[in-house]
């Protein structure tokens, strides 16, 4: 097994939704929610998705789990296709399952609300038969919950969901997810429903599953203060196009990107306090049109050529890529 | 094991919990004993020093008295007596038919729900075609055609009457399943039956038991219906069969047809105050909007 | 002169038997033409605080004591009608979770004109109009919304429509509970920063309840720093931010994530991932002591059985602690 495994792999995954604009369905619309996202996460590798609400990070995220059904492209796992243009690969769905994992956005609403804690962590051993005693599946849930923080699990192990903090919970989710042993996690927006005070402790738990486990994350979030905290490499979506990629410090360092530079100029800290203009007109609106920079109706810098051409990804520093006819140098 | 047992605590103390809230509601609370009196008279019903119901040993026309407190009817039976074993047969229609309309309905609204597409339309379609026929002459149809067991009026009734289960099941998944702890199933790996059965129909159970409450009262008064208009099954005791009897000696002999009035009045009002007090306290919130404007 | 005048406030909900103080002896007040943000974490007490200026409290909850001065007037003792005649002409909210505020069935349009018809029932139709384009200009967000419906609209553009709503009756107190929780950055920063430049524009004042120290101090002129239902520092902002007296402002501070590599490696060395700290929930049947105990560094026997009250440390900075209490 080399040091540079690839655990996932997408080439050129899209998916499609499909509005139907007029009554008689003659101007088909489509949203593309992912188009053409090349994604790479090698083991033990932390990488962040960022962009706006709406640009599709989530729709990718599903797509990775094959939760939605891709509209064309191949994803990888652990070197073998998992779909392949039009077809899931999988003799065995059920063994994909248990080596990728998601966690979501709302801890609130991530457990049944009739189970307690112990129930709901353990689900997935009894799905996959793993764990048939009570015995058995206490002593794993309690481990479980020590890897996410608990320091004392026994105390939360039997409430119910409602009694927990949306941080605690937040774990729980990470703890279940964990139960399978995955090799692969989602997490979509994990901190974004949480107190400002919270976040750090469910970074905090993720970053020592990577360092600690050799876990492979994909951070979905539209915070790259967060994503600059945990991930090595980041990935920025605007309106399903991945526009700029590279190491996470490299990015934030040196955005190229003009969207990725309002996304670091949007992070508010306590040193600056002022609040300076934005440089970014609008709102993220999908674009139907094709041939033209997606980001080009709200772009400072938008010239005729961004109009008329659609910029590629291309590589112009080592391993940082960018999708710009005018990158900010 | 300890902790097993803290667990099984936690579960009665949802329901300690519950039962404060439904406290809280005098209606309810009235109903419940009225109905717990009810329950109890079907269960002891054979150890009480009663008379034979069905003996026709003593005079006719009796009022009530001392000796019979209801009275005697026309064949001279004590109708005290049949009141009380009366309340066997619209129990058990009444909670077996809401049985099986809760089973039927359950399952098709589940299904119309998580499954969605063509199959939701077709079965929201056969939903609103039985929403729309009165169920009593349905009942009314079958049972003049096919006879009237009472295990048969039993499961007539329930497969009439599961559509509003339906209804309400279907709207429930239709809001649990884009929950994200449903979405968190499918992630370990759960089968869609696991899904269903394990988590969609258990958290949706709540306001379909106020529901089937709701049921046990009407299908109590459907077989009373029945039974008045002398479809009933004609080997049980039954209270609509006696107000039917009870009909033409009405402005002779009240008694005969009041006594079983009452207790049907009785019976299905504590049901529908019960099921009205469990509508409120467990239907899923709905959202407080607009306060402030 | 203060424009808002909160005296030891009190507010319990009943829940069963057990009662929860959500708001104890909370006291400060408001000064013309500011922004006064409210800080804390979920469940510190911030929408019952705004619910209660507002009097749209939930039916379990009981007002214990304290009055609400607005005016010469005791919010808290005026009628229903009087009060109709302060809520939304006077003051107005823009409330918290405004995914659910709006009703999902009717358009923008109708919404907005039975607020406002609400409480200027003699506008004529044009009037209503008019005063609705205005609001929505000022809130940023085009009239085509008016003919909208809820569910077509993003959150940022619902949040702007709650923006204009507040607007309606040209108020001169604003409470925004939470405005940009949920949104993303960028709608966060640009809703942000609209709020505040239309404060200045208008002049009227403006409360931002935050759980995020960053949004507080970006946008307020004054910090009331609440924990466990008490108000536990109040100051101008800057001094909140640049010398935070209390341990919880100075745990919040701490816990900023910044994007800047050199703080985060800061971060990393002072919080050692491996070991997340414990999170304790805010106890609020502990009631004889400081709320802020089970967390603080700090905390010594005294601070368990008695509880610090609000003192001045320097000008216009005040803290609840024992550490500052000589
Ligand atoms: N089932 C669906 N049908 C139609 N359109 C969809 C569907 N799911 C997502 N979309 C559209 O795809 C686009 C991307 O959505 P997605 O949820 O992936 O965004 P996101 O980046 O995760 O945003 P957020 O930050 O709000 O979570 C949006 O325009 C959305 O409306
Ligand atoms: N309707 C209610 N019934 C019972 N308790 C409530 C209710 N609303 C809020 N609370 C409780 O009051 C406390 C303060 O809540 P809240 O004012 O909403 O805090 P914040 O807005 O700061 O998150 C919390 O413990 C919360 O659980
Ligand atoms: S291609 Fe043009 S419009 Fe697009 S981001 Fe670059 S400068 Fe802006
Ligand atoms: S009073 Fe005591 S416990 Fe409270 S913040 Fe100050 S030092 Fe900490
Ligand atoms: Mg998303
Ligand atoms: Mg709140």
């Amino acid at each position: 097994m080399s040091v540079n495994q690839r655990v996932v792999e997408t080439v050129d995954l899209r998916k499609w939704y499909l509005v139907k604009q007029s009554i008689l369905g003659k101007d088909k619309h489509y949203v593309k929610a992912v188009d053409g996202v090349n994604l790479k996460i090698l083991k033990g590798e932390a990488v962040g998705l960022a962009g706006e609400s709406g640009s599709g990070k989530t729709t990718l995220g599903k797509l990775l789990l094959l939760l939605e059904e891709p509209t064309s492209g191949k994803i990888l796992f652990n070197g073998s296709y998992v779909y392949d243009s039009g077809k899931v690969k999988l003799r065995n769905l059920k063994s994909f399952r248990k080596s990728v994992q998601m966690i979501f956005q709302n801890p609130y609403t991530s457990f049944d609300p009739r189970l307690n804690i112990f129930e709901n962590v353990t689900e997935p051993l009894i799905v996959h038969n793993m764990a048939r005693s009570f015995e058995e599946r206490h002593q794993i849930a309690l481990e479980l919950l020590l890897k996410v923080g608990f320091n004392q699990p026994e105390e939360i192990l039997f409430k119910y969901p409602h009694q927990l903090s949306g941080g605690q919970l937040q774990r729980a989710s990470i703890a279940r997810a964990l139960a399978l042993d995955p090799k692969f996690l989602v997490a979509d927006e994990p901190t974004s429903m949480l107190d400002a005070s919270l976040r750090l402790e469910v970074l905090n738990v993720l970053k020592s599953l990577k360092v600690n486990m050799g876990l492979s994350i994909l951070l979905i979030t539209h915070d790259l203060a967060a994503a600059s905290y945990l991930t090595d490499k980041l990935y920025i979506m605007y309106l399903g196009k991945i526009v700029e990629y590279g190491e996470t410090y490299e990015l934030i360092d040196n955005p190229l990107h003009p969207y990725t530079k309002i996304l670091t100029d949007a992070i508010l800290t306590t040193r600056s306090r002022k609040l300076s203009d934005l440089q970014i007109k609008g709102e993220l609106t999908p674009v139907y049109k094709e041939g033209l920079c997606r980001f080009s109706n709200r772009c400072p810098y938008a010239k005729e050529t961004c109009k008329n051409s659609e910029p590629p990804l291309v590589e112009v520093r080592k391993g940082h890529f960018v999708a710009c006819h005018y990158p900010l140098y | 094991m300890k902790s097993k047992l803290k667990s099984d605590n936690n579960f009665f103390y949802k329901y300690l919990l519950l039962w404060n809230r439904f406290k809280n509601y005098k209606g309810g609370l009235i109903g419940f004993y009225l109905f717990l009196v009810v329950i109890f008279i079907a269960l002891f019903v054979p150890f009480l020093p009663l008379c034979d119901p069905y003996s026709i040993k003593f005079q006719s026309f009796l009022p009530p008295s001392f000796s019979h407190p209801f009275g005697t009817d026309e064949m001279g039976r004590d109708i005290f007596s049949r009141v009380l074993w009366g309340s066997r047969t619209s129990l058990s229609v009444g909670f077996g038919a809401a049985l099986v309309s809760s089973i039927v309905g359950v399952l098709f609204g589940s299904l119309a729900g998580y499954v969605g597409g063509k199959l939701d339309e077709l079965l929201s379609r056969i939903i609103d075609i039985f929403l729309m026929i009165p169920a009593f002459f349905l009942i009314l149809l079958i049972v003049a055609i096919y006879g009237s067991s009472i295990y048969y009026v039993m499961l007539v009734i329930g497969l009439t009457t599961w559509p509003s289960t339906a209804r309400i099941v279907r709207a429930q998944i239709l809001s649990l399943k884009e929950r994200e702890f449903i979405y968190a199933q499918k992630v370990i790996g759960s089968s869609t039956f696991r899904i269903l059965f394990a988590h969609l129909i258990p958290n949706s159970i709540q306001p379909i038991f106020a529901n089937s409450i709701l049921q046990v009262a009407s299908a109590i008064l459907l077989e009373a219906g029945l039974s008045f208009l002398g479809l009933g099954d004609p080997n049980v005791v039954s209270w609509g069969k006696m107000i039917y009897s009870g009909t033409s000696y009405i402005f002779t002999s009240w008694w005969i047809a009041f006594f079983p009035g009452i207790a049907i009045v009785v019976t299905v009002a504590s049901l529908n105050l019960i099921g009205d007090a469990l509508v409120t306290i467990l239907s899923p919130k709905t959202e407080e909007r607009g306060a402030y404007a | 002169m203060n424009l808002l005048e909160l005296n030891e406030i009190s507010v319990e909900y009943q829940l069963g038997k057990n009662n929860i103080l959500a708001l104890s002896n909370v006291s400060f007040s408001m000064y013309p033409k500011e922004i006064l943000g409210i800080l804390g974490e979920s469940g510190s007490g911030k929408s019952t605080l705004a619910l209660t200026i507002m009097r749209a409290l939930p039916k379990n909850a009981r007002i214990i004591g304290g009055e609400v001065i607005f005016n010469g007037k005791n919010l808290l003792n005026l009628s229903e009608d009087e009060l109709n005649s302060i809520r939304w002409k006077e003051i107005s909210i823009i409330p918290q979770n405004s995914m659910n505020s709006l009703s999902p069935v009717h358009k923008i349009r109708d919404q907005l004109r039975d607020i406002l018809l609400l409480h200027e029932p003699k506008l004529d139709e044009k009037e209503v109009i008019n005063i609705m384009e205005e609001k929505l200009r000022l809130a940023n967000i085009s009239e085509d919304v008016l003919d909208k419906f809820p569910h077509q609209l993003s959150g940022g553009m619902r949040q702007r429509i709650l923006i204009a709503a507040s607007l309606l009756c040209n108020p001169e107190i604003i409470i925004a509970d939470e405005p940009t929780t949920g949104l993303d950055v960028v709608t966060q920063y640009q809703i942000l920063k609209e709020l505040k430049n239309l404060q200045s524009a208008k002049g009227f004042s403006m409360m931002i309840i935050s759980h995020d120290i960053s949004v507080i101090s970006n946008t307020s002129h004054r910090t009331v720093v609440m924990y466990g239902g008490k108000v536990v520092e109040i100051g101008p902002s800057d001094s909140v931010v640049e010398s935070p007296l209390h341990p919880y402002t100075r745990m919040l501070l701490e816990v900023q994530m910044e994007i800047s590599k050199k703080t985060q490696n800061e971060l990393h060395s002072r919080t050692n991932f491996n070991k997340p700290h414990k999170s304790v929930g805010v106890n609020f049947t502990h009631h004889s002591g400081c709320p802020f105990v089970q967390r603080c560094p700090f905390a010594t026997e005294k601070c368990k059985t008695e509880a610090p009250t609000l003192l001045k440390v320097n000008n216009d900075h005040y803290v609840s602690c024992f550490l500052f209490n000589k």
